[in-house]
């Protein structure tokens, strides 16, 4: 087998498919220190003031000393996940003015990009630094699929610079058609993800994979992959690995009740900590689960609630 | 006008009677010159001159107006008939492939009209050649119907009111009609032979004789097996035995793949079985194998992404999508089309269809 994957791993290089194997995942400073983004509230308002004191952090069980905490250090990379499928958006121009609104709250030095769907996931606007944003891209296409779990994955496994911190926002109602991404995917995508992942949700609840006609008419399943076939559980459930959350929109059409969602959403990643450590006392590789508590009660702290260490010839989880 | 069009139905048939007694002179007259004009400039090769029609806001006012100017232009010069009459029918089906998403009704009738324009002569290369894309175009447009007849009809009005496409019900008739009648007029085509065995292919119980017998035709032979691996692929009835029989296939289908599209329909297929049976490092030599074919494919490059992942390979997983929404290859994934039948080939065969023209 080990010879087998050794073969597969030449034919995917002979391809010109792989580079920069070795760049560390983005919620790692180096190749020995982890730095997670916690954010912290007291009742509904982000904490401030706290130091590395505050925070207890555990890995695998094993309480880790934290080293140092920063806040609201580095500019932005933000992956904006649009799905313009008719349940979620009933124009076009609706979910341009939704993202021009969004890009407004960033900062000169944060960077975006616009993900939308249509017979493939589209950077509809590539990375590009803050500032007024040309829409255009966002299109309409023919033979438009709802690639809502494909649109996510393309998001959360981009690794930004080890200065910049990633966000995912996904704006969709959660209802997808003939993604090739399963939810396993998703999960394992999360997981591996330094991106915090948000889900603004635009329907009024996911709604299973669908199936759509072939040419004659007769109904196909285009699920040949195994996807997800509650697309919602898996989105939230994407959202809670990442250290993000879900927010009901519960509509598209609300253009400033999307922006004022993203802009919270900025607030809280902004306002949010990262604990900087070094891991001790357990095994590098694999699946480590992660705690973060405060020390003083009182706190409300949302954090992913594990990693990956360097990738071994370990088992998956 | 109202006799060619008869066989669309009895609401065209109304639409146009009504619109013919209320104003057709005065339009009439405009529209027919500048539409004359527009066909005088894509018979010079200048084929982006579809947009201005393709556009029209009102389809029973572009169908009218289309076909009457049409039909006057191709009587202008009787010395060239064929080569008028390729021009004006290749300027429809561009038309009614501009307007799929949200007018299939056009479609229908503008591609009968050029049928029955064709069948006033002989049969001829520059018909094979149209025929051959007008197929495509059905097999694509095959959702065709003026009225929706099932599902959610507000979403419906959404769809059509946005340019979005309706996924509504088809009439099967029509198409059936139209592709079969194509393959009688030419029987030694083997792609619209292909076609129209596909067209039967979800019509249960189905006969896999046909596409059997074309598996070993030398033109659309590795498309037939591409075909037929998927519909074992699809019958759980076969059972586990399934899997080999459509590795088997598509391992013909791949070695003899003229086109990169089949061949990465083939390996993709494949993986797609390979992963069926929880064979990943054989899944994930096919989807390689198929972005061997199609460098940058979205599908194959997700899916080895999805297995990369599994395998604990994040760093390469990583590397593989953001390549890929850097550096995407033009056109869509084959797979994505591939439910289209033969109009997965639509730019090559509208290519030939332009090149006839000029």
């Amino acid at each position: 087998m080990r010879r087998f994957r050794l073969v597969v791993a030449m034919l995917v290089a002979w391809v010109g498919l792989i580079e920069g194997q070795n760049q560390p995942p983005v919620f790692r400073v180096n190749a020995d220190s982890v730095a997670v983004n916690v954010a912290v509230k007291k009742g509904n308002i982000p904490a401030s003031g706290l130091v590395a004191q505050d925070f207890r952090v555990y890995d695998n069980d094993v309480l880790q000393r934290v080293e140092a905490v920063s806040q609201d250090a580095v500019p932005l990379d933000v992956s904006i996940v649009v799905d313009l499928s008719a349940s979620a958006f009933r124009d076009l121009e609706t979910p341009r003015e939704a993202v021009r609104r969004m890009v407004s709250f960033l900062r000169p030095d944060d960077r975006f990009r616009i993900l939308t769907m249509g017979v493939s996931v589209v950077n509809a606007v590539p990375w590009q630094l803050a500032g007024q944003p040309d829409v255009s891209g966002i299109q309409f296409v023919l033979g438009y699929r709802s690639l809502v779990a494909d649109g996510v994955l393309v998001g959360l496994l981009y690794r930004s610079d080890p200065d910049r911190r990633h966000l995912v926002v996904a704006l969709t109602d959660g209802q997808d058609i003939c993604s090739v991404t399963s939810g396993e995917s998703l999960r394992r995508a999360a997981e591996r993800s330094g991106a915090v992942f948000h889900w603004v949700n635009l329907g009024l609840g996911a709604q299973p994979f669908k199936s759509f006609a072939r040419s004659n008419g007769v109904e196909v399943d285009c699920n040949h992959k195994g996807a997800a076939t509650d697309l919602g559980s898996v989105l939230s459930n994407a959202t809670r690995l990442t250290g993000g959350s879900v927010h009901d929109a519960r509509s598209g059409n609300d253009v400033i009740g999307i922006a004022r969602f993203f802009d919270a959403i900025l607030d809280d990643f902004r306002r949010s900590y990262i604990l900087h450590y070094e891991p001790a006392g357990v095994p590098r590789a694999g699946w480590h689960r992660l705690r973060v508590e405060l020390a003083e009660k009182g706190y409300t702290v949302r954090a992913r609630p594990g990693y990956w260490g360097p990738e071994a010839e370990s088992a998956g989880r | 006008v109202a006799v060619q069009l008869r066989s669309c139905g009895s609401a065209y048939l109304v639409s146009l009677v009504l619109l013919v007694a209320s104003s057709a002179p005065a339009g009439q007259d405009s529209g027919s010159k500048s539409i004359s004009e527009l066909l005088d400039r894509y018979q010079k090769g200048q084929f982006d001159v579809v947009g201005q029609l393709a556009d029209a806001s009102d389809p029973t006012q572009l169908q009218f107006s289309f076909i009457a100017a049409a039909n006057a232009w191709i009587a202008r010069d009787s010395s060239d008939i064929i080569s008028r009459r390729l021009v004006a029918t290749a300027f429809a089906i561009e038309v009614a492939q501009a307007r799929l998403a949200f007018d299939n009704p056009t479609l229908i009738v503008l591609l009968d009209w050029a049928r029955k324009e064709w069948r006033k002569g002989p049969s001829s290369s520059a018909e094979r050649v149209w025929t051959r894309a007008a197929v495509a175009l059905i097999e694509r447009g095959g959702r065709v119907n003026g009225t929706r007849t099932t599902g959610n009809d507000a979403m419906a009005r959404i769809l059509r009111s946005t340019g979005r496409e309706d996924h509504g019900s088809i009439r099967t008739a029509w198409g059936q009609q139209f592709i079969g009648d194509a393959a009688d007029r030419f029987p030694d085509d083997s792609r619209l032979r292909l076609a129209n065995v596909l067209w039967q292919r979800l019509q249960l119980p189905y006969d896999l004789t046909s596409l059997e017998r074309l598996a070993y035709d030398a033109e659309v032979g590795p498309d037939a097996l591409v075909e037929l691996a998927m519909l074992v692929f699809l019958n759980p009835r076969v059972g586990a035995k399934r899997f080999n029989d459509v590795r088997s296939l598509t391992d013909q289908a791949a070695r003899r793949a003229s086109e990169p599209t089949t061949s990465y329909l083939a390996h993709f297929i494949a993986a797609l079985s390979f992963e069926k049976q929880d064979r990943i490092q054989d899944a994930m030599w096919e989807y390689a194998a198929a972005l061997k074919a199609i460098p940058q494919a979205q599908c194959a490059t997700l899916s080895l992404a999805q297995l990369l992942l599994r395998d604990n390979q994040a760093d390469a997983a990583f590397e593989l999508v953001n390549r890929s929404m850097t550096a995407r290859p033009e056109g869509d994934d084959p797979w994505r089309l591939f439910e289209y039948g033969g109009y997965i080939r639509w730019p090559l065969l509208i290519a030939d269809v332009r090149k006839a023209v000029h």
